[in-house]
């Protein structure tokens, strides 16, 4: 079974939800399938002002990947180590922020995972950092099993149109 | 002229909000990309832009960092300095066309599963307590009769 079989398989169980602008007559110019708490996060029930401006931002924000925008390292980052291929896409710009993490099953098709909040990870070397990168790794096996992830530093690699930049972080100096 | 005022339904905030971050989103990314198309052509760098404009360096970084950051005053000032002005059309959405391309694993798409604009949204899901286990909700009647979980962010920090 190919990987967007799975994809197809996913979606009709259910375990995966495919994103698409809100906003009308707009495109899906690259495919993001999200699981099902970020999926019931962005349809959640209404909240007060400040909920539904934080979950309507963060739907906004994912559609930049979506709607096939220019993208850039402040938006979408390869989180270390690199092998795991596990990306968070930013939504930093209200607070609270979050992270969306995610897997890329091939170019322009993004696996979101699973998500957190910023100020609950602490430093980029933390257990919840690492917590949170497992989730999303056993995530993924949980949906494709023996299909990996596509592994690559270099962002034209993955997503059509991202803007030349620095999307990983070098490996720790040790000492 | 007829009212309408009250046979318009009213937007929903999380419909409002949506689209005031997707237009800011749009903005920097059209001025991102234009900086960087014009960084690579000319060799123009942050530097240079604050240079002309007066200000400290930090400034212009903050402004291309994110859409927030970005004013309708700091958007004529980067513009300027790089020799360009927004220009600026209204479509109306059952005006514009159909966009032409999309992504095939999203194309193929028979039964449409998201909220659309102008229709009610509100599903009756709790969010994941593994998830949100620090965030509050509470119930409250729907305007369809059945309950609806209210979610705040208050509790989060």
């Amino acid at each position: 079974m190919s990987i967007d079989a799975l994809i197809r398989d996913k979606r009709r169980q259910r375990m995966l939800f495919p994103l698409r602008p809100r906003a009308p007559k707009s495109a899906s110019r690259r495919a993001m399938f999200v699981g099902e708490e970020l999926w019931s996060l962005l349809n959640s029930a209404e909240g007060d002002q400040q909920w539904e401006l934080r979950v309507a931002n963060l739907q906004a924000d994912l559609e930049t990947f979506v709607e096939g925008r220019a993208i850039d390292p402040k938006y979408l980052f390869l989180l270390y180590p690199a092998r795991e291929a596990v990306w968070e896409i930013r939504s930093a710009r209200d607070q609270p922020s979050i992270r969306v993490l995610g897997l890329f099953a091939r170019r322009d098709v993004f696996i979101a995972t699973n998500f957190a909040l910023r100020e609950d990870l602490g430093g980029w070397d933390s257990r919840a950092w690492k917590d949170v990168k497992r989730m999303a790794r056993t995530k993924w096996g949980h949906y494709f099993h023996t299909y990996q992830p596509i592994a690559s530093t270099n962002i034209h690699q993955l997503v059509t149109g991202a803007l030349d930049g620095r999307y990983f972080r070098n490996p720790p100096k040790t000492p | 002229m007829a009212d309408i005022s009250e046979t318009l339904p009213k937007l929903r905030d999380r419909d409002v909000f949506y689209f005031r971050q997707r237009n800011k989103n749009r903005l920097f990314e059209k001025l991102v990309t234009f900086f960087a198309s014009e960084a690579e052509r000319t060799g123009i760098t942050k530097k240079d832009i604050a240079a002309r404009l007066g200000r400290d360096p930090s400034q212009i970084t903050r402004w291309l960092s994110a859409p927030n950051n970005l004013t309708p005053d700091s958007i004529s000032d980067l513009l300027l300095a790089l020799g360009a002005e927004m220009d600026y059309e209204v479509a109306k959405f059952e005006e514009r066309p159909q966009p032409n391309y999309e992504h095939p694993l999203i194309s193929e798409l028979d039964a449409v599963v998201i909220a659309k604009p102008g229709r009610p949204s509100i599903v009756d899901l709790k969010v994941s307590p593994a998830t949100f286990d620090k965030s509050s909700s509470a119930t409250r009647p729907s305007s369809a009769g059945k309950p609806v979980t209210i979610q705040t962010w208050k509790s989060l920090s």
